[in-house]
Parts: structure tokens; C-alpha cells; sequence
């Protein structure tokens, strides 16, 4: 609950910020803070520590699962902040609304990861949701900011019906006619054609939102023609959150009947992964690659929805925080870049030793090398699925998918390194450097030691 | 603790040496591998039982995975090669000049921590971070120091293996999870084929074959090697063919063969078939080379089809033959390499075709490379000889298979095939008349005759008095055998 | 005496290193000093422990040195065995060895101190490995000498690496003997396999157990090795060209001792020969042939060392046939008498190509004797040795090899008879074009001729004396009560074989001696009176011109073995690799990148394309879903 109502707060006060808060640096100095606060008490509730003793009508329920992601992600966020504040400041003129909204998508967030009825999910879902319409066009000059603003708009409401028409299939289906995630497959509902046609209503709306083919298609665009700040949050913070929330839905409500529905999430899984990585080989601008490496990577954490056993939710925790860790670095320092073509990075590693170290860091993780986290979350991915026995097929299907992903990562690294390129001023202060190199010592700590993460897992004081 | 050491010196001498001044880092870095050469002639001395050479403590409790490394067995012979190949190539190599030398170091001995891992790892999944280890560090140093193509090829090399171990990763997963003991260590691995019924064992085996036959390289997975070989700077060359693709028949002796008997036995014909058209396949091509690297790059894999061979004969004698060979190859081909990159320091051509005369120049090279060259081709007093003769002998008694015979005659012929084109090469190189290129030849310097020297001091030792060798390999070739199905 | 055997191959390898390592800086006279010293001791040691082994009652003792191998069951000692057999040989090679050192020492002279040094270097280490060949206990240590030999034959020949044609001729040459030794290494891998050992006494003791079938295949595949070192048919064509080398190397190679380890190699496993008589045939008939081909060949050659090396052949033969037809003292006696007068007649012709300054062509010499005279003398000597005129010693050992083909099998012996004629034909035809007539050489050559120095002549003379007694050491039955001294000699050894090999009858004996010298001396007198006077110089026309050109044999496997494999290679090197297998590998990158490029097209970037497509999707699952149901 802390998180919740904290992120709501500190939303409503970088709203107001602007006005008595003149010069950037200071709001971004308060947005920071903020960030920071978050985490605290986000950690604290992991601790024990319920400030706000809200009788949620067990409409929210708070496990270590959800809360643990939270504090992964307000982590992230506040690393996030440190790395890009003055970017995010940037974008346009008010930036004290930039941070508002994304205190609100926070929020959500956190309100998506810990749900108990699909009522909350919606909520949530949608706080997460509508911010980012904003967010995605707040560089109102540039048309392709404001197009892919509308697109994302337009789908996003589409998919938003579908998750309602699904929630009401699944209500009109459960025995009691109850919201609550328990009570949605018991009886004869379990499995009845009533109930399979809502689940996969929500399937669809809630792979659309965390952009699993074939309902990504929004994802390219919008990540493309988002402010890269913006995409950056987007594609870690946000995406992590909302699949947080679609594992949620599923372990809790179905998942006693997987056999029923996992069959949809291998078509989509494979699917996913094929067109992620495959389309990501042609890609000639960085940013985008990174748009389709996303889905990509989506592609590889659906294995958790798959199987939803232990070694899923041990997963799922460490490849949302290394996948967003990554992410946000590779955007951080795309953010900073002037030009987004491969040809932009070449000889980088001649010019700024340590920024390319990073950037080839996060790049091995997200190709899934030994030594870094993401080989570790990819690891527990391709386990969850082995240890079930079953669906090996997606799992050498997937592996071949990851070798084509080394393709396209490493074509950044041999830019980086292997290629001669133009002297380019860029602004990697040295305390941007500091975070990224901290942010990269993070992804291999968690290639080494996962247990560190994953042990919390098990730490209850609630 | 001596394992601990052979891998923690390289690793984080090697992180050291990149914080190094570039003349600083190229002595460090020979020091270092100094360093390891002295311990881990140490852990061979010490008895087998003794608590030094094992060494494990918890790691990534959560995966049941342990940092387990022991100094044993087939290990034993393959750290010794990396130990004492890498100051023979930093020796051999010191005059090259290098942009950045403290990366270029600093990644090679990297390398050596993550061979020294490979060979080592007594716990699958620690097996398998290794051997990614191993390979990304010369992945780094071949496409950054090598030579015009050099970022494709190495680039196809990587993604090569990387799909190879990938597959091997999914395979160690699924024996993980039918171990009885649900543990990567290695005796549980040895276990766990109870559990597992010969069909599943018969397409795990492919899944964890591809990735060794990838490293060896074993026909037709080898088209990388050639390619890689030819760009790589001389050093990294010299690791790759030297030690790197030891991994694979490491891997097979260790981690293949005795963890999916049943699997490597119902494949046994098929590999061996494989290995056999490799064998004459790349001896054939090897007499069409017009370049040095390549023609190297050929009979090395001629060479190595045939240990694939002999592994698959589980035959007594083969395996012994194997882990003989190992090491001769090992410092055969590397002699093969210095030789290669003296002959294109001094005249930068690789091309067979531009050189010819260099005896009359550089008498004691031509000497000492001629030597190299019988070994090569496995003449008797030559440490290539009992290696071959053993693995011959190996495939030949084999119960394994119904076509031992045919299998080792045509095998043999590349008995014939390596003379045909090694003394061409020789013949080419360094016999006839002085010509334009030639005509200024000087003979080789102290350093490159002593590294030289002691190359074709051990090869005529070891060829002359193999049996030290035998006696530290046969304790760990009983222990295979004990493991691999054979027939009765 | 015999304990101290090893010292025999120690000295030569002693001086190979000194002479190796220091080739720098040794002189020349020190250098050659040390090359025949250390034979010449070695031969002292062979000498004492012959006259420990002609003793009688001895029995063969084998001197371990240290486990060569030993890997689990298969041990492999590196030990010596001291027989009648090889201690024979061990006189043969040291003996013959030091005199064709001592001749190199001034042979040689021309050359400078490195490459004079780098010589006896060679000409050690080929000693030592010949050694170790005879005296090896066992079949792998007998393969070291056998491998070893043959490398220090294509360094040799190859010895003026400059000439790339003499580079050629040592490739093939030792190509040529790694396809024999592909045939002797199966053997061994056979013995390994079937009989867990590869030492003599082992096999030998086991063999008997053994099917026929697995004998008889072991014996051929040996056979094959033996072909390929002693230059038999098809294997043979090496040996011509190995003339390449320097005279004195032809002369101790590619005469007196290496070509004769096939030989050695037969009998030393006669056990196992006796035991496959399909084997024992097939090397008769190829002995045979070989003898009448080589012989042919000859005698349209009009370079002089190329007349002798295809005599050699054509002796080698001889000895073929007799281990054929199970006379395997008999070979070992021809062995030794060919090591005399064949060693004789090469050194020669280096003294006369010597005294020529370097012209090996015959047509161009003519009138020698008057200049060379000691030369002259010894090389007649040596031409009477060959043909087999009595008492010369090529008259015993090939008479016994005859009498034993005849009681074997008439044809044999018809072979026989007809090579011994060609023989004498074409060496009386070598030695009349070289020594009679009258000079044609240029008038530069003609001033400069002249005999060659003692330490040439010398042991010329020494030859030419045991090729002309060398015979009295195995005194045929049909003379003396009682078999000869050779034959006792090896009696031990080849015991069990003899048996089957028993001698004829005085009287048959001595017709076919008669015989055959009468058709020899015949041969002789027509080709003095037809060479002495007008040698033949012209082209030859017809089947003397197939003779001439060695009935293309070289060409044939040109054609049908060498150009194949090179087209093969070639084949895989260009199509298979890359384009096959590479092809494959880069297409499937290809096919990544083309399907990347169709499928960016999804990505149109219309809504209302975007939502069709999710509609789809969601339809696609429905129908799964509907699918499951039924």
C-alpha cells in the first residue's frame, strides 16, 4: 500500500512543482528524490512496514512477489531518473508534468502487481496506461512524436475494450459472480467455453500491452516516434510492470487449468520470438533494433507464463530487473547519442572507453552471455519450461531465435570497437559514465550472485 | 587450492593488465603465465589424493550449482598444455607490436583463466560459463587485432559456437533435472544416465556433440575454422588451435561420452563416419592450399578427426592415445604457427607460391621446422607417433563397431595424404632457389631459436619417452572406460 | 658381448648429433672423421658380438632398454634382439658403412664445411636407424628404423635441395615408402589388436592359433611395406630417381642396405610367411617379375647409375623369389654378396663420374680403362660378381636362390635363368660403352680425367676382395659335405623354414650350375664383342624404345592415380567447401536477412492494418481453442 499511495502523492506534488519550483535542476533534483522516498518505502514494506493500514476488501493483496517487483522497479526507475532527469526535463516545457506522469504510471505499477480482482487490474492497467498516451506525444512539435502518440492512443483503446469484454466474459462465467482472481476458474466454469473466451479476450489485450506478437505492432512505432527518454521508461519500467501484472492474472486466477491455455501462450510465445528477433536482423537505426529486441525479450519471458511454476517466479523477478537494468542503460546512452544509425556508434569505444564497456555489458545481457544477468534470467527461462517436461520443441525454437539476437547486439559492440568512426562530441559527463558503469557492475553482480535477488524471494516478514 | 589458483592468476591478472601501461602489461602478462606454468607444474606433482588439487564451495545455491573445481584426470593434461603454451606463444609473439597491448593481454590471459575453468570444472553449469568464457575474450582479440576480413569471419565463428553451446546448455539442463540428486556436479551428472532412456539419450547426445563437434572442429561443422584461423592475429591463432579446440575433445571425454553412454554408443558409427570423411576430406583440401594458415588450419582438422575417431572407438589404447595426442597437437601445431607468422613477419606473405629457397637462408629454421613437420606427419621417435600409432591401434581393436577395419584403413590413408602435403609445403617453401622475396631471408633470432628449440626438444623427448605421459594419463583412461558403454 | 649391443646404434647416433648440432663450427676433416669413426666403432662392437653368436649353442638374447610403450594392456618395450640374423646384418651395414664413409670423406670434398658436416650428419642418423631396424625385438621398433631409414633416404636425396627435380625424386621417394608403410602400419595395428603384442617371439608363439586368412592378410599387408622399401613391383619407380642423392648415399641406401629391410623384414617374420603359402606366392611372383622388368629397363639406360639402380631392382628381386619360394638363407646370403659387389659397382661409378667431373652419361665416356685403371679393375670385378661367373660371390648366392626356385617350381627358375642372362647382357654392355673402345667425352673432360685418391681406391679394393670371395662363406652342399657356413649360421633361426626348402642332389645341382654360367658367359662375350668396338649411341626404335622410356610406367600412375586425386582435391577444395558446406552456412545467415527483410513489410505503420492483424491473431486462437474442443 505504501508504494501506492506514495507514488499517487509524489505525482500530485511534481505536478505542482512547476510553480514553485522555477529553475529544471531543482525539479529534477525533486524528482529524484522522489524516486529515492519510493524506493525507501517500498523497501520498508518489504520489511514489514505498512504505513497506510487500508482495509482493501482484499481487492489488493500484498505478497513479497509483487512487492519485491516494486522495489525492482522503483529501483529502476530511480537509476532511471539519475541517468536521464535532465533529458526527461528536456523534452518540452513544463517538465514538472513529465515526472508527474510518470509518478502515476508508478502507481499503477504498483497497483498491477499486487491486484486480487480484475477490477483492480483494469485500474491499474489503465493508470499505467493513459499517462504514457501523454508521455508518448509530449513532444508536441514533432509530428512523429504526435503520430505515434494518436496510434498508441487508438490501439491502446482497442485493446483496453478487449480486456473489459474479457472481464465481463469471465465475471458472467464465474459461479459467484465475483471479480476475484480465485473465484474466476472454479466450478464448472473452469475451462467452460464462456470462460476460455474471456481468458483469452484478457490474453490478447494484456499481450498487446506488453507488446507479444501478434499485437506488438504498436510497439516499433511508438517506441520509434516516443521521445528515446520516454521509450526508454516505456520499454523497461513500464513493460516489466504490466507483465508482472498479465504473470499475476494468470499463476493466480487459471493457474490451476494451464492445461487448458498454455497451448496460447506457446503460439504466442513462438510467434513472439520469430518475429522479435527476425525482424530485428534488418534494422538499420538502433533505437528501432531496440524496439524489436524488446518484443524479442518479451518472447523469452512468456516461458514464465508458460509454466508458472517456482523456477518461472524466481525467473520472471531476475529478468525484469536485468532486462530493465539493460535497457535502461542502452537507452540512457542512446538518449545521449546524435545519431541512432549503427554507423552512429562506430569507434565509439576509441572516444569513451568506459561508455562503450557499459553498452557492451548491457548488450551481452541482453544476448544472454554468461557473466551478466540476463544469461542467468534466460537460464531460468529455458529451466522453468525443461523441468515441466513438456514444449522443448519452444525451447530449441527459442534458442535458435537468440542466437540470430547475438546478430544484431553484436553489430552495435563490432561498431563500437571494430569499426573506425568520426570524432562526435557527446555529453557523457562523468558522473553519467559513473551511473552507467555502477548500473553494468549491477547486471554482472546479478550474472554471478542471482541468489542475492532471488533469496528475497523468501524473506517474509509480512 | 591449485586449481583455484590456475584459474584466479590468469583472471585477475589479466583484469589487472588491462589497467597496465602497454609495454608494462606484455611483461606482466608473461610473468603471470609464468605464474601459472609453476603452479600448476606443482599440482602435478602432487599426489592424486591430495586435498590441494580439489576444491568446491556453494554458489547460485538457488540452481544447486557449485564453484567445484578439481585438478584431475583428462584435466590434469590439458592444464599443463595451456599452462605452458601461453609463455611460448607471449615468447614467440614478443616483437609484435600491438595498438592497445595492455587490452590485447589482458584478454589473452582472460582467455587462459577461462581454458584453465573449462578444463577444470567439475560442475556442469560452471563447465558451461567457462566455456562461454573462454570464448568471448578471443572472440574480442581476433576481430579486433586481426586482419582485413577479420570482423566477418570471427563474427561467423562466434555465432557458430554459440548456437553449439547453447544446444549443450538445453542439454545440460534437462540431465539436471534427471540427476538423481537434482545437482550439476559432475559424479551426479555420471549418474544420471540411469534415469535417462536410450531414445532421449540418442538426441541429447546431438544436442551436446554439435557444440564439441563445432570446437574441434569435426566435418562438416568446420567451415569457421579455416576463415578464423586465416584473420586472427598469430597469438590468438595459436590459442584457438592450440588449446581451444582441445575443448571439444575434452569436452567429449568428460562430459559426452561417459554422461550419455548409450547415446555415444548407438552414434558411435555415425561420428566416426563423420570423422573418417573429415579426416581424407580435409587432408584432400589441405593439398590444394596455396596459403600457410589454411594449410595448417586443414591438417588440423584431419588431425583432430582422427582423436574424434579414436574417442568413439572406447578403446583402451585409443584413449590413451587421445590424451597423449591432445598434448602433442597441442605443441605441434603451435610450433607450426610461430613458424607460419617468423615466415610472414619477415617476407609478409603466407602465400606458398611466393616463398621458395629459405633453406639456403635460414638453415637452422628450416631444421627445426622439418622436425616439426615429421612430428606433424607422426614419424616415429616423434612425439606425434605414439600418439597416432596408440589411437591407429585403438580404433582398429575396437568392440564398438563392426567396421573397426575399415575404418582404420581408410582413416590411414591420410597417413599417406599429411606426407603428401607437408613436404610439398616444405619443399616449396624452403627447398629450391632464392626468389625476389627470398633473395634478403635472414635466419631467426635467439629468442624465436630457443622457443623453437624447446618445442622439438619435447617432441623428440615425448617421442622418444612417452611414458610419463602414460603413466598420469592411465588412471584417468580407466576411470572413463569404467563409465562409457562398452560392448562385452 | 652381446649385452653391450646397444653401443652398436649409440656411436652413429653420437656422431649424427656432434655433427648436427656443430655443423656450425666443426672442420671438415674433424667432421668426417667423426662420421666414420663412430661406424667403424660400431662395427668393432658388431664384430665381437658376431663372434659371441657364432659360438655354438647360442641362444638369442633381447636387451631391454626402457618401456617405449606401455598403455594399459599394450606394452611396447624399446628392446634389442641379438640373432644370427641380425647380427649378419649388423656386419653388413656397419662393414659396408665405414668403407662407403671413409670413400664420402673424399667424395664429398667439394662441399662446404656446413653441408659437408650436415652429410655425415645424415649418413649417421641413417646408420643408427638402420641399426635399429635389424636389431629391434619387436615389430614397432623395427617400424622406427624402417620410418627412420627412409626419412634419412629423402634427406639424402634430397641432399642439393636447390634442384627442385631432386626435391622431386625425395618426395617421391618417400612418399612411395609411406604407401608401403601404410600397408606395414594396418599389419601392426592388426598384430596389436589380435594378438595384444607386436614383439617377435609373442606373435610368432600366437600366429599358429591364428586363422590362415588373418595370417595371410598380415603377411600381404607386411608384403606391401616390403615392396615399398626394397623397390619391388608396383612400388619400384622411386628407386631411379632416388639417384638424385650423392653416388656414395646410392651405393649404402639405395644399394647395399636400406632396400634390403624388405628382405630382412620377410625373413625376420618367416614364421608368420610360412604359415600363409598364398603369401609366400604372391611375393615369388612378384620377386619374379621384378626381376625380368627392372632387367629389361636396364638395358636400354645409358646413365650410369641409372643401369645399377635398375640392377638393383632387378637383384632385389632375386632375393624376393627366394624368400618366395621359402629359401630364406639363401636371400640373406644374396643380401650380403649384392651389399658387396653392389656397393662396388656404385662407388665405381662415382669414381668415374668423379674422374668425368660430374657426366653420368655412358655414351659419353668410352676408353676409361687405360685412365682409371684400379677403378677399371674393381668394376669388372664387380660386373663378373653380378653376373654370376664362378667362383665370383654373386655366382653361390644366386645359384642356391635358382636351385632352390627350380625344386620349388621350373618356372622360377626358367625367370631366373632369363635374368641372370639379361644381367650379364646389360652390365657387360655398361662396362664395355664406360671402360673400352676409345674416349668421346670433350676435350675439357679428357684433360681432366684421372684416377681418384686412396681413400676412394681404397675401399674399391677392399669391395671388390670380398666381392670376389664373399661367396666362400656359404660353400654350396654340392661342393662340401655338409651345408655352408652361412647356412649353419642362420641354421637357428630359420630352423622350422629350412625344412620345407631342403637342397637338391648333388648332380641336378650341379647341371643347373653348369647351365647357367655357360648361359651367363654366353650373354657376356656377346656384349663385349657387340659393345667394345661400336656402342650403340643412336635412338633406340621399337620395344628398345618402350625399354628406354621404363614402359612409361610413371606416366601410367601419373595418369591413373596422381591426377585423379589432384582433380578430387581439387573438386572439394572449390565446390564441396565452398560452395556446399560454406554455402550452406552463409545461406543460412542469407535466409535470416531475406525473411528479416519481408517480414519489416507487417510493419506498415496503418492502424487499421495493425488492428486487422491483432484481430486475426485473436481468431487464430479461437480456433485452436474450437480445435481442442472437439
Amino acid at each position: 500500500m505504501n508504494s501506492i499511495v506514495i507514488s499517487a502523492v509524489l505525482g500530485v506534488i511534481m505536478m505542482f512543482s512547476g510553480i514553485f519550483l522555477k529553475k529544471n535542476s531543482s525539479i529534477v533534483i525533486l524528482a529524484i528524490l522522489g524516486a529515492a522516498l519510493l524506493l525507501a518505502v517500498a523497501i520498508l514494506e518489504m520489511s514489514g512496514f505498512h504505513f497506510f493500514p487500508v482495509n482493501t476488501h482484499d481487492m489488493l493483496y500484498f505478497d513479497v512477489f509483487g512487492l519485491l517487483f516494486n522495489c525492482i522497479a522503483f529501483a529502476s526507475t530511480l537509476i532511471y531518473f539519475l541517468l536521464n532527469a535532465r533529458d526527461i526535463a528536456a523534452i518540452g516545457h513544463n517538465p514538472g508534468e513529465y515526472f508527474a506522469l510518470m509518478f502515476f504510471v508508478l502507481c499503477g505499477v504498483s497497483i498491477a502487481s499486487s491486484f486480487n480482482s480484475l477490477l483492480m487490474l483494469f485500474i491499474g492497467i489503465e493508470i499505467i496506461s493513459i499517462p504514457l498516451y501523454i508521455l508518448t506525444g509530449s513532444d508536441k512539435r514533432n509530428l512523429k512524436s504526435n503520430e505515434a502518440s494518436l496510434k498508441y492512443f487508438l490501439m491502446g483503446a482497442f485493446s483496453t475494450g478487449l480486456m473489459l469484454l474479457g472481464i465481463a466474459f469471465l465475471y458472467g462465467a464465474s459461479d459467484k459472480g465475483s471479480f476475484f482472481l480465485d473465484d474466476l476458474a472454479l466450478g464448472k466454469a473452469a475451462g467452460s467455453p464462456m470462460m476460455m473466451t474471456g481468458l483469452i479476450l484478457l490474453m490478447s489485450s494484456m499481450a498487446f500491452k506488453v507488446s507479444a506478437a501478434p499485437f506488438h505492432f504498436w510497439t516499433p512505432d511508438v517506441y520509434d516516434g516516443a521521445p528515446t527518454v520516454v521509450t526508454s521508461f516505456m520499454a523497461s519500467v513500464v513493460k516489466a510492470g504490466v507483465f508482472i501484472a498479465f504473470v499475476r492474472l494468470f499463476m493466480d486466477a487459471f493457474g490451476d487449468i494451464k492445461s487448458q491455455w498454455q497451448i496460447f501462450v506457446a503460439i504466442i510465445t513462438a510467434i513472439t520470438l520469430f518475429i522479435g528477433n527476425i525482424t530485428a536482423v534488418f534494422q538499420q537505426s538502433v533505437k528501432r533494433m531496440m524496439a524489436y529486441s524488446s518484443i524479442a525479450q518479451v518472447g523469452f519471458m512468456l516461458f514464465s507464463l508458460l509454466t508458472l511454476n517456482t523456477l518461472a517466479k524466481e525467473g520472471i523477478i531476475l529478468y525484469t530487473a536485468v532486462y530493465s537494468a539493460a535497457t535502461i542503460g542502452m537507452f540512457a546512452i542512446l538518449v545521449r547519442m546524435k545519431d541512432f544509425s549503427f554507423e552512429g556508434f562506430n569507434g565509439l569505444a576509441r572516444q569513451y572507453p568506459l561508455v562503450a564497456l557499459a553498452a557492451t555489458i548491457f548488450l551481452l545481457s541482453l544476448a544472454g552471455i554468461p557473466l551478466t544477468g540476463g544469461f542467468l534470467a534466460k537460464y531460468y527461462m529455458i529451466a522453468a519450461v525443461m523441468k515441466t517436461g513438456t514444449y522443448l520443441w519452444l525451447v530449441i525454437f527459442a534458442l535458435l531465435c537468440a542466437t540470430v539476437s547475438v546478430y544484431y547486439y553484436f553489430r552495435v559492440i563490432q561498431a563500437m570497437y571494430f569499426k573506425e568512426g568520426l570524432e562526435q562530441q557527446l555529453d557523457f559527463s562523468a558522473g553519467f559514465t559513473g551511473i552507467l558503469i555502477l548500473l553494468a557492475l549491477i547486471v554482472i553482480l546479478l550474472g554471478i550472485f542471482p541468489q542475492l535477488l532471488i533469496n528475497r524471494l523468501y524473506i517474509i516478514y509480512i | 587450492m591449485v586449481p583455484v589458483l590456475l584459474i584466479g592468476i590468469p583472471l585477475f591478472a589479466g583484469l589487472i593488465g588491462f589497467s597496465l601501461k602497454d609495454v608494462a602489461a606484455k611483461s606482466w602478462s608473461l610473468f603471470a603465465s609464468l605464474l601459472v606454468l609453476a603452479v600448476s607444474l606443482v599440482g602435478i606433482c602432487l599426489p592424486a589424493e591430495s586435498k590441494q588439487l580439489h576444491f568446491s564451495t556453494a554458489w547460485m545455491g538457488s540452481l544447486n550449482s557449485h564453484f567445484a573445481v578439481a585438478l584431475d584426470g583428462t584435466g590434469q593434461i590439458l592444464t599443463l598444455l595451456t599452462a605452458l603454451a601461453f609463455p611460448i606463444i607471449f615468447i614467440s609473439t614478443w616483437k609484435e607490436q600491438y595498438k592497445k597491448a595492455n587490452n590485447f593481454f589482458g584478454l589473452m590471459l582472460l582467455s587462459q583463466a577461462g581454458l584453465m575453468g573449462v578444463f577444470l570444472a567439475t560442475d556442469a553449469l560452471l563447465f558451461y560459463f567457462f566455456w562461454e568464457l573462454a570464448l568471448v575474450p578471443v572472440y574480442f582479440l581476433a576481430s579486433q587485432w586481426g586482419g582485413d576480413r577479420r570482423i566477418a569471419a570471427t563474427f561467423k565463428f562466434f555465432i557458430y559456437t554459440f548456437l553449439g553451446s547453447l544446444m549443450m546448455l538445453t542439454a545440460i539442463i534437462y540431465i539436471y533435472f534427471h540427476t538423481p540428486d537434482q545437482s550439476f556436479a559432475l559424479a551426479s551428472f555420471y549418474r544420471a544416465h540411469t534415469q535417462i532412456v536410450t531414445d532421449t539419450q540418442s538426441w541429447l547426445f546431438w544436442l551436446i556433440f554439435i557444440a564439441f563437434a563445432v570446437k574441434m572442429p569435426i566435418f562438416p561443422f568446420h567451415t569457421w575454422q579455416p576463415d578464423t584461423y586465416e584473420q586472427a592475429p598469430p597469438a590468438v591463432t595459436m590459442v584457438l588451435s592450440g588449446l581451444m579446440v582441445k575443448m571439444g575433445v575434452f569436452g567429449l571425454l568428460r562430459w559426452l561420452a561417459p554422461v550419455l553412454p548409450m547415446g555415444t554408443y548407438i552414434w558411435g558409427d555415425t561420428v566416426s563416419l563423420l570423422c573418417i570423411v573429415g579426416m581424407v576430406y580435409a587432408s584432400l583440401i589441405a593439398m590444394r592450399q596455396n596459403d600457410l594458415k589454411r594449410l595448417v588450419a586443414y591438417s588440423s582438422i584431419a588431425h583432430m578427426g582422427l582423436m574424434c575417431l579414436a574417442v568413439f572407438a572406447t578403446a583402451e589404447i585409443g584413449i590413451q592415445g587421445v590424451m597423449i595426442q591432445m598434448i602433442n597437437h597441442g605443441i605441434n601445431i603451435i610450433g607450426l604457427w610461430i613458424v607460419v607468422y617468423l615466415i610472414e613477419k619477415q617476407f609478409n606473405t603466407r602465400k606458398i607460391s611466393e616463398l621458395g629457397g629459405l633453406a639456403s637462408k635460414a638453415p637452422v629454421l628450416t631444421a627445426l621446422f622439418v622436425i616439426i613437420v615429421l612430428a606433424n606427419i607422426a614419424l616415429p621417435l616423434t612425439n606425434g607417433f605414439v600418439g597416432e600409432f596408440l589411437m591407429f591401434s585403438g580404433v582398429y581393436s575396437s568392440k564398438a563397431t563392426t567396421y573397426n577395419v575399415v575404418f582404420t584403413v581408410v582413416a590411414a590413408i591420410t597417413i599417406i595424404l599429411s606426407a603428401v602435403y607437408m613436404l610439398n609445403m616444405v619443399q616449396r617453401v624452403f627447398y629450391g632457389s632464392t626468389n625476389a622475396v627470398t633473395e634478403k631471408g635472414v635466419d631467426i633470432r635467439l629468442n624465436e631459436k630457443m622457443v623453437l628449440g624447446l618445442i622439438v626438444v619435447i617432441i623428440v623427448v615425448v617421442g622418444v619417452y612417452p611414458e610419463p605421459l602414460f603413466r598420469l594419463t592411465q588412471g584417468a583412461v580407466d576411470s572413463l572406460l569404467s563409465k562409457m558403454f562398452v560392448k562385452p | 658381448m652381446s649385452s653391450y649391443v646397444y653401443l652398436v646404434p649409440l656411436f652413429p647416433l653420437v656422431g649424427f648429433l656432434i655433427n648436427g648440432l656443430f655443423r656450425k663450427s666443426i672442420s671438415k676433416p674433424l667432421s668426417g672423421f667423426i662420421g666414420s669413426a663412430t661406424i667403424l666403432a660400431s662395427f668393432i662392437v658388431s664384430a665381437g658380438i658376431f663372434l659371441q653368436v657364432k659360438q655354438d649353442g647360442f641362444e638369442p638374447v633381447t636387451v631391454t632398454l626402457f618401456d617405449f610403450i606401455n598403455a594399459g594392456h599394450l606394452k611396447i618395450p624399446f628392446a634389442f634382439l641379438v640373432d644370427p640374423l641380425s647380427t649378419l646384418f649388423l656386419l653388413i651395414i656397419t662393414g659396408v658403412g665405414f668403407l662407403i664413409h671413409v670413400y664420402s670423406t673424399s667424395y664429398m670434398n667439394t662441399e662446404n664445411a656446413p653441408d659437408y658436416a650436415k652429410y655425415f650428419c645424415f649418413l649417421n642418423l641413417f646408420v643408427f636407424s638402420m641399426l635399429l631396424l635389424v636389431l629391434g625385438a619387436n615389430f614397432v621398433i623395427l617400424f622406427i628404423g624402417w620410418e627412420g631409414v627412409g626419412l634419412c633416404s629423402y634427406l639424402l636425396i634430397g641432399y642439393w635441395f636447390k634442384n627442385l627435380d631432386y626435391d622431386n625424386a625425395a618426395k617421391k621417394a618417400f612418399v612411395m615408402n609411406r604407401i608401403g608403410d601404410f600397408g606395414f602400419l594396418i599389419a601392426i595395428f592388426a598384430m596389436v589388436a589380435h594378438f595384444g603384442s607386436v614383439s617377435f617371439d609373442e606373435v610368432f608363439k600366437q600366429a599358429p592359433a591364428a586363422s590362415t586368412g588373418f595370417i595371410t592378410a598380415i603377411t600381404l599387408l607386411l608384403f606391401v611395406g616390403a615392396t615399398g622399401k626394397s623397390a619391388q613391383i608396383p612400388l619400384y619407380t622411386w628407386l631411379p630417381d632416388a639417384m638424385a642423392g650423392p653416388t656414395p648415399v646410392s651405393a649404402l641406401i639405395h644399394a647395399a642396405t636400406m632396400v634390403t629391410a624388405g628382405i630382412y623384414m620377410i625373413a625376420r617374420s618367416h614364421v608368420l610367411y610360412n604359415l600363409a603359402p598364398v603369401s609366400m606366392t604372391v611375393v615369388a611372383i612378384t620377386g619374379s617379375a621384378t626381376i625380368i622388368l627392372a632387367a629389361l629397363i636396364a638395358i636400354k639406360q645409358n646413365d650410369i647409375k641409372k643401369v645399377l639402380a635398375y640392377s638393383t631392382i632387378s637383384q632385389l628381386g632375386y632375393m624376393f623369389l627366394a624368400l618366395g619360394v621359402g629359401a630364406y638363407t639363401e636371400a640373406v646370403f644374396h643380401v650380403m654378396t649384392h651389399a658387396f659387389f653392389k656397393a662396388l659397382l656404385f662407388l665405381c661409378a662415382g669414381s668415374v663420374i668423379h674422374a668425368m667431373s660430374g657426366e653420368q652419361d655412358i655414351r659419353k665416356m668410352g676408353g676409361l680403362k687405360k685412365y682409371l685403371p684400379i677403378t677399371h679393375f674393381t668394376f669388372l670385378m664387380g660386373c663378373l660378381a653380378i653376373s654370376g661367373i664362378p667362383p665370383f660371390s654373386g655366382f653361390f648366392s644366386k645359384d642356391e636362390i635358382l636351385s632352390a626356385a627350380f625344386e620349388k617350381n621350373p618356372v622360377y627358375y626358367i625367370v631366373g635363368i632369363a635374368g641372370a642372362m639379361i644381367t650379364a647382357f646389360y652390365m657387360f654392355r655398361l662396362y664395355a660403352t664406360t671402360f673400352l673402345g676409345k674416349f668421346r667425352g670433350t676435350e675439357k673432360q679428357q684433360q681432366h680425367l684421372h684416377e681418384s685418391p686412396l681413400a676412394i681406391t681404397i675401399p674399391l679394393m677392399i669391395l671388390a676382395i670380398l666381392a670376389v670371395v664373399g661367396g666362400f662363406v656359404n660353400i654350396p652342399e654340392a661342393f662340401s659335405k655338409g651345408p655352408g657356413g652361412l647356412s649353419r649360421f642362420l641354421h637357428a633361426g630359420f630352423a622350422d623354414a629350412e625344412s620345407q626348402a631342403e637342397s637338391l642332389s648333388g648332380p641336378t645341382e650341379f647341371l643347373l650350375m653348369t647351365v647357367s654360367t655357360l648361359l651367363a658367359l654366353g650373354m657376356i662375350m656377346y656384349a663385349l664383342s657387340r659393345f667394345s668396338k661400336k656402342p650403340e649411341l643412336g635412338e633406340p626404335r621399337g620395344f628398345g624404345k618402350w625399354m628406354r622410356d621404363k614402359f612409361y610406367v610413371d606416366e601410367i600412375y601419373d595418369a591413373l592415380i596422381v591426377k585423379p586425386i589432384d582433380a578430387l582435391a581439387d573438386f572439394f577444395n572449390r565446390v564441396i567447401e565452398r560452395g556446399v558446406i560454406d554455402g550452406l552456412v552463409n545461406g543460412t545467415g542469407r535466409l535470416v536477412q531475406y525473411g528479416s527483410r519481408q517480414l519489416r513489410y507487417l510493419q506498415s505503420g496503418q492502424v487499421g492494418g495493425y488492428v486487422l492483424l491483432m484481430v486475426i491473431g485473436m481468431v487464430i486462437l479461437f480456433v485452436v481453442q474450437l480445435f481442442l474442443r472437439k
